[in-house]
This record gives structure tokens, sequence and C-alpha cells, in this order.
């Protein structure tokens, strides 16, 4: 622990986001997963000799609304470059990117607690073919291609080496997808590959600047990858500083099976790419009322979101970025004040019960039939006192049988609060009368079993009675006992 | 007969579609035996699209603007019919899945295409030598080069008549073998006609060229072929200029601009003598002729060298052995798939300008080579429009020769690339030009005469050429 104290870790990353266009970065074949493999295919994503390219708008402006959202600044003139080298899932021996003049610079993300990470660049690029070794079909000993990944819009944004450790990497990352996931431009999913991202990790002795080498780590598929390689390589790395090891310029792959990270290519001996403007491609030049038109169409962003939400419904941080994290979530919770204006009773029965049902956040929680509205019946009822906590949970595992209005449901299984007094006396005095040794117990000073009188009472009621009143009741009666 | 009256006779029924196919069919296959100006003849397709013409004619049905004109077109335009084989040994096999725009708009108005043409591999060459499959022989003299790299397209339209053939010219690849075999040559404006399905050499001079025997037949080819085409995004949008084939005869009063000092360059005495008589008679038939500077001439080859180099070394990568290739089964590793395809697979001119780009594109460079000659094509660009805000044309020789002998250059590159020295300014430039036969010179070989235009405004340098092929007659060439 002394040791790693002594260090300071400096990570970047390069993350490439899958574009939700509804075609292709520069044809008009279908950008979508999960399609029969090359059945998404024409002569520009397969590099046909004599195809040409042609920018896909829809993904131009996607790319502005991140630059956007991150205080990026927007290049009013950007072009595309292509990057050449050879390999088999790069179908024109060339992909074409933007290297020499990126679409945005200089944005930057702000993480809670005033941490704030720095993008480099924002560019628009074309993702290659995917190679299959693996699945079913592929015969023994070939490696099969499958073009329709091929041309799907990518955005490859570029972090400074602002992130210590591998806390701070999570948070970024989760920060951005949900971004992108407001913005609508990218699902966000690692394992999937839609969203992919290296890693750029060095080490450096406190006192001593950023090293002008670094280890890239491929090939991590899930937030929990992320963590774990990075906490590997940051050890692994402070150990080689330790013995005295010089350190370089490496790409390595994080093995998620084994837990380590193995050398991919040492010292990339500067491969040449021969970047140079495609000249297919008329550069792009953008006019402010075009990116002006582009920014009246963005969402409130998230952060922005979970502060105004502190501010005008009085939540606190963790309600208000739980209820933000997602966009539908947050229009979720705003909906139902519409019905029913309890802004903290809503925030409660959607953070605990509400997601407690749905397990998770999930994307298709409008799909199980919950409306806003129903919401806001549970919150007025509980309000009102016309139902007990007990109830609300009832309702929820109701919910899994089937979605019907909870006033309803209230109603038709006779589940509202016992005012009546004398009837829950009765049902307390009848408690106590079937259990005469825990009432000689409580009364010998076990106050514990309070709590049990409160359960029977509670399950004979079947959750109907308020709680407060059950135990002032049955404290009275006890008492009276004595 | 001109071309643009086959559609027309064949309305009125006065000439058979198939009549005429399949005699220009026996015509052609003549002609090809000896002069070897096609790559593959789609005998059976042509009879099949003639007889579709006579069809619709007979059942009273409108046919298109093109119907019954016989094609050549140059090996590197994707057809879906027959194969596409830019000249090369690795796309002898290849096959199109699809067409190229030009080729939907000649079938869509009914021209036939009759076969694709012989060019030098992927059109890097200035003689029609560096086909992976024959040599074309020029009809002229069968000891010379027809000129490249659409010598077979130049070639076929000068041993048949009545036939119209496309080319690429991105340095001088239509008007260099128009000139050497006789016959007209067209490099429209960058960007006028689609690129899209021509296989690309240099992206930012590559354009597709129409020639023809007359002016007016290539006017009137021009005027269909010149469509925007959203899949080319290097295209202008929209496209301006006006149609030129029914303004030919419209305007007499043309200004010329002569750059008489880039004659004196290695060109031939016959051709420089041809071309001051056309300027001479010019001058006394009343046109305004006026001797502009020269500019960066010495340039024009390094510019266009240094552009079309590094360009065609990244539009050929994908020609990797994936999916193009020979086959080479035998390798370990990707990269020996890689350097096995290639090194079999591409041409001893193609490797030469695939190294030469590769090396102007590498880390370090970047600011001396591509991206100077870029800027010196932006400044020429800009200075040549100057000239044309008081010009209709620049009037200059075509080639610095006529038509060599086989083998006489094809050792010697920086002759061979001297070639282009009269026709690369206008793809650098991207302003259109056209040739036109302006006589003979020595041995009887045809002389070019060069005419370069505004940008979009064909119709201008089609009406001046139009006069001039008419004044020719009158003169003692
Ligand atoms: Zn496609």
């Amino acid at each position: 622990m002394k040791t790693k104290n002594r260090y300071t870790t400096y990570i970047g990353l390069e993350l490439h986001a899958q574009l939700l266009t509804k075609s292709k970065m520069f044809c008009g074949c279908k950008n979508s997963f999960g399609e029969k493999p090359n059945s998404q295919t024409c002569p520009v994503c397969l590099g046909l000799p004599g195809s040409l390219p042609v920018v896909n708008r829809e993904a131009l402006n996607q790319a502005i609304k991140f630059g956007l959202a991150t205080d990026s600044n927007i290049n009013m003139n950007s072009w595309f470059d292509r990057k050449n080298y050879f390999y088999p899932d790069l179908p024109k021996g060339y992909q074409i990117t933007q290297f020499a003049k990126p679409l945005a610079q200089g944005g930057v993300i702000e993480l809670s607690g005033n941490n704030k990470v720095h993008l480099q660049e924002i560019h628009l690029e074309e993702d290659s073919a995917r190679s299959v070794h693996y699945e079913d079909y592929v015969k023994e000993g070939y490696s099969y291609l499958d073009f329709n990944r091929s041309g799907i819009p990518l955005l490859e944004i570029v972090t400074e080496p602002d992130l210590c450790n591998s806390s701070e990497v999570v948070n970024f990352l989760k920060h951005i997808i949900k971004i992108m996931q407001y913005l609508k431009i990218c699902n966000g999913k690692l394992q999937d590959g839609s969203l992919r991202c290296d890693l750029n990790i060095s080490v450096g002795k406190n006192s001593d600047s950023v090293p002008d080498w670094k280890v890239e780590v491929k090939n991590l598929n899930s937030l929990k990858a992320i963590k774990k390689a990075v906490k590997f390589e940051e050890k692994r790395l402070i150990e080689m500083l330790e013995k005295g090891m010089y350190l370089e310029q490496q790409t390595r792959k994080w093995d998620e099976k084994k837990g380590v990270t193995e050398l991919l290519r040492s010292k990339e001996k500067d491969y040449d790419y021969r970047y140079f403007p495609d000249p297919d491609l008329p550069q792009i030049n953008l006019e402010e009322t075009y990116i002006k038109e582009i920014e009246d169409l963005m969402p409130e962003l998230p952060a922005k979101k979970q502060k105004r939400f502190m501010e005008e419904y009085g939540l606190d941080t963790d309600s208000a970025e739980l209820l933000t994290r997602n966009q539908k979530i947050a229009d979720f919770f705003e909906e139902s004040l519409k019905f029913y204006n309890n802004p903290d009773l809503t925030a409660r029965i959607i953070i605990g019960d509400f997601f407690a049902f749905m397990n998770e956040v999930s994307e298709d929680f409008c799909k199980k039939g919950i409306k806003p509205v129903f919401i806001a019946e549970i919150v007025e009822m509980l309000d009102k006192n016309m139902i007990s906590n007990k109830i609300v949970k009832k309702i929820f595992s109701h919910f899994q049988e089937k979605i019907l209005s909870p006033k309803e449901m209230v109603k038709n299984n006779n589940w509202n609060i016992i005012n009546d007094n004398s009837q829950i006396k009765k049902i307390i005095e009848n408690t106590i009368i079937n259990n005469p040794e825990e009432v000689k117990r409580y009364q010998a000073g076990n106050q514990n079993l309070m709590n049990f009188f409160i359960g029977k009472v509670m399950q004979k009621t079947q959750g109907r009675a308020k709680g407060e009143k059950v135990k002032r009741i049955l404290k009275e009666l006890l008492k009276e006992m004595n | 007969m001109d071309v643009y009256k086959i559609p027309l006779l064949l309305k009125n029924k006065k000439l058979s579609a198939q009549k005429f196919i399949s005699d220009k069919l026996e015509q052609i296959k003549r002609a090809d035996n000896r002069y070897h100006f096609t790559l593959s003849l789609f005998a059976e397709y042509a009879l099949k699209k003639a007889k579709a013409i006579d069809n619709k004619i007979a059942r009273g049905e409108e046919v298109g603007r093109l119907a019954g004109i016989p094609f050549g077109i140059k090996d590197n335009i994707a057809m879906k019919i027959g194969k596409t084989t830019c000249g090369s040994k690795i796309l002898q096999d290849y096959k199109s899945p699809y067409a190229a725009k030009v080729i939907e708009d000649i079938e869509k108005e009914d021209g036939i295409i009759i076969g694709k043409t012989n060019m030098d591999e992927f059109a890097m060459g200035s003689s029609t030598e560096y086909s992976y499959f024959h040599k074309t022989l020029n009809p002229w003299d069968t000891s010379r080069v027809p000129g490249g790299s659409s010598g077979g397209s130049a070639a076929m339209v000068s041993a048949v008549d009545e036939c119209i053939s496309l080319g690429s010219d991105t340095g001088g690849s239509v008007r260099q073998p128009a000139a050497f075999c006789g016959v007209v040559g067209l490099k429209p404006t960058y960007g006028s006609i689609s690129r899209y399905g021509l296989i690309a050499f240099s992206s930012s001079l590559d354009q597709i060229g129409i020639m023809g025997r007359k002016i007016k037949e290539v006017a009137y080819i021009f005027d269909y072929l010149k469509k925007e085409d959203k899949r080319d995004a290097s295209m202008a949008h929209p496209l301006s200029g006006p149609d030129t084939f029914e303004k030919l005869e419209c305007r007499d009063n043309f200004k010329i601009a002569v750059p008489y000092k880039i004659f004196e360059n290695k060109t031939e005495p016959a051709i420089i003598k041809s071309t001051n008589k056309i300027i001479e008679k010019l001058k006394t038939k009343g046109y305004k002729v006026e001797e502009v500077p020269v500019l960066y001439d010495q340039y024009y080859i390094p510019i266009y060298y240094t552009i079309a180099s590094a360009e065609v070394s990244s539009n050929l990568s994908r020609f990797d052995g994936v999916k193009f290739g020979l086959n080479e089964k035998s390798v370990d590793s990707f990269r020996e798939m890689f350097v096995k395809n290639r090194s079999e697979g591409f041409g001893q001119e193609v490797k030469r300008r695939i190294m030469i780009g590769t090396f102007i594109l590498s880390a370090g460079y970047e600011d001396k080579f591509y991206q100077k000659a870029q800027k010196l094509q932006r400044d020429l660009s800009r200075r040549v429009d100057e000239i044309f805000t008081s010009y209709d044309a620049i009037l200059l020789p075509t080639t610095p020769t006529t038509a060599f002998k086989f083998g006489e250059k094809s050792g010697k590159p920086l002759d061979m690339y001297h070639s282009d020295f009269f026709t690369s300014f206008a793809n650098i430039t991207g302003n259109p030009a056209i040739t036109i036969p302006a006589g003979n010179g020595e041995n009887n070989l045809p002389i070019g005469l060069q005419l370069v235009g505004d940008k979009f405004r064909e119709d201008k340098i089609f009406g001046l050429a139009y006069r001039i092929e008419k004044l020719i007659k009158e003169i003692n060439l």
C-alpha cells in the first residue's frame, strides 16, 4: 500500500462508439446488429473497385451532438483522411478516418467531486469488417469475414490521461455511456462491442511528470474487465518500476479468463499509416446556424438534469443521480409528478420499490406496461394514508402477474388501511390472548418482543393497519394487562 | 453517318438496330483482329439489345436517346456483364456485381455496349503497352502505339466508324491516345460525369472522357452522360453549364488564349507548325487570339505524378488477396498473402507508381510532396480561372509527339511521362479539355490540337472546336 502511494497512475481512454444511425457511415446499407453475415453489404462497404463513399449526415450530426454535450470545440472545417494499412478485415486497404483535422477537440467531462476529464479529440471514422474464427459455421482452419460491420459509423473519443485509478475509469465510462444514451447516439454496450474501450496507462513517481511511454490495453469487454485490467496493469507496472526496470511503449491484451494482460506487440516500430486527405470526399464545412439547429434539438443532459432535479424537486444528490441515470426513468419520474405532485415520495417509490421490481433500470421497462400514473396513484394513496408501505410491496408483487391501476387493485382486494380502531383492537386482543408466553416475557422486560406482536398483527391484517397505530394500541393494552 | 443520327433513323424505321449492330459487330471483329483494341466483345448481348430496340419501335414505343449507338467501354469502368479487368492480371477474372453510373445511363437510353477496350494496367501508361493482356496497334501505323492509357478506346473509334468509346483521363489518357489515333477526345470538367464505377487511379484527377470522330458526336453523348449522381461526392451539386449539342453552332465570337512559349518543349516541329497554321487561320477569320503567359509549366509533370502516385498507392491497396487476387493459397501469414498476391498480380509500371506513391505519403514527407503539390494545384487552378475571365479557351497542342513506336519509351518512364506534358494541366486544375484532329505530321501520323475551357463550360470549347473542325478542311495541313 505504501509503495503504491509513491506512484501516480495516468490513464487515458480511447473509445470507439458505434453510432445509432439508420445507415452506415459512407453507404446506404443498414446499420444493424445481429443480421445474417454479409447480408448488409454493398459495393461501397465491401470496398469494391469503382465504389465511392458519401458522408452520412446523420452520423455527422450525432458526432456534433456529442461534441456539444462535452463542451468540445467543433471545428468548422474538418476532413476525412485515409489511414493506409493492410489487414483482411479492412476491405479497401485503408480506413476512412479523421486524422489531421478532427471534427471536435478540447472537450471536457465533469465527474462528481470536481473531477474533470479532458477530451483530446472526437472524430468520425468507419468500422472494419468482423473476423469470425469461432462460430459453428466456420470450418476448421479457416477465418471468415462478416462485412455487415464494415462501414458502421464510429465515433472515436480520445481522452487526456486525466484518470488516476480504476474507479475513476469506471465512473467516467458510466458517465459517458449515460451521455451517449441521452443523446441516443450509442447504446454503449461493451459486451457487444457497440462501445469499445482501449486503455492507455502509465505509472510514474509522484514527483515526476507524465511518463513518455504508455501501455495500451485492448480487448476489454465489460466494466468489470476494465476495472480488473487497470488494477492488474497498475500493479504490474509499479512492480516493474520498483525493480528498476525500464518501461516502454507496449500494446497488451486483457485475458479475461486468466485475469492478466498479455503482450501483443512491444514498441510499435512507428507503423506508418501514410495518412492523407481522402480525395473522394469533400471537406466538411459547417456553419454556426447548422450547429445551432442541432443544439436546439438536444435533450437536457444528465448532469444538468440532475442539478435541476435537486433544485426543483428538493431531491438529495443520490436520488437525483439515480433518477437521471437514464432518460426514460427521468421522464417517467417527471411524468408521474404531473398526476400527483409529491416529488420526495415519488422518488422514494421509484428508486425503492419500482427499481426493485424491475430488478434493475433496464431500457425496456416501459414494455412491462407500468405507467407513470400508476406510480402517482400509489404515491397519492400513501400520502393520504389510504394504504400502508406493506401494501405498496403487495401492489408491486401483483404487478408481476397483471398490470392494472393500483387504486383499482386496492379497491378490489380491500387493501385500504383499517381506520376503524375497534377492529384493530379486536385483532390485537386476539394476538395477546394467543401468545401468552410472549406476553409474559414482554412484561418481564423483553421489549424486543414488541416487533413480534406487531408482526403478528400485521399478518392478521394483511398489512392493512398502520404500524404506528398498532404499536400504540399494543402498548396500551399490554400496559393495561400488567 | 454521325452517331447522333442513329436514334432518329431507328425511330423512323429507316434503319434496323439488329441489322446495324450485326454489321457493326462484323466490322469491329475484322478491325479488332488487326489492331486488338478490345479485351472482351459482347456480341450476343449487343444483338439482344438491338432486338429489344427493334421490338420497342415495332410496338410504337419510345426508345432512348442513345438508341442503337455502339459503345466501346474502357475496361476500368465497372459493368455487370463480362469482366472488368483494368488491364491487370490481378483482376483478370473479376466480374463486377454492379455497373458504373455511365453504364446505367447508356443502358437507360438504349445505347449498345459492344465490348470493353484495352488499356494500360490500371490506366497507368501512355501507350497501352502496359496492358497485362496484349498490345493494341495504332490503326494509322501498326508498328506504333495507339497512345494510352485509353489506347483501346481510341484505336476502336479510329478503326471503326459510327461508334463512340469511353475512356478515363487522369493526365491525358483520353486526349493523348485520341490525338495519336486521329479522333476527337473530350476530358470533361472534373465532377461533371460521375466517377461511380470508374475504378480509381487518382481520385482527384480521374474523369471519364468520350471519344468519337466528330465534335458533334462527342457533344451529343456528353449531354447524356453529364448527370448528377449522389453516389459521387466529388461531383458538383447541382451541375451547372448548358447543354452543348443544341448550342454547338450558336456562337462564333470566341476569344482564344495561346501560351505560345509552352509549345517549345521537346515538341515535334510538325506539331508546332500545324498548331500555328490553325492559329493563323483563326486570326484571318477574325477570331481574337492573344498570347498568354505560361503558368508553372515546369511543375505540371511533378504535380501530376505526385498527386496521382500518392492516390493510386492507396486506391490499389484493396487488391490484397482477400477479395481480389490470384488465390494464392500456399501462404503462412496475412503478410505473405498480401505480398505474394500483389507481387504476382501487378505489373512493373503499377508497382513503380505504388512505390513512388508510398514514398510520397510516408511520414515526414507530407508537406514536402503531397501537400506541396496540392498547394500548387490550387494556385494553378486559380490562375487558370483568371484566364477564363477574359478568354473562352486556351489553345495548345495535345501532345509533344505523334504516335511513337512500340518499345520506344516503355523502358524509359520519364520519356513516357513527358507524353502528358500538354494534357496533365487540365487534370490538375479540373478544367475541361478536348483534342481534335489537326492534320498529319511526319509519316502521315495524326496530330491533335487541344482546347482547354472554363469549368463546366464545355459548350464553349465544343463551339470553338466545331468551328476549327470546319476550318481545318480549308487549310493545307
Ligand atoms: Zn454498404
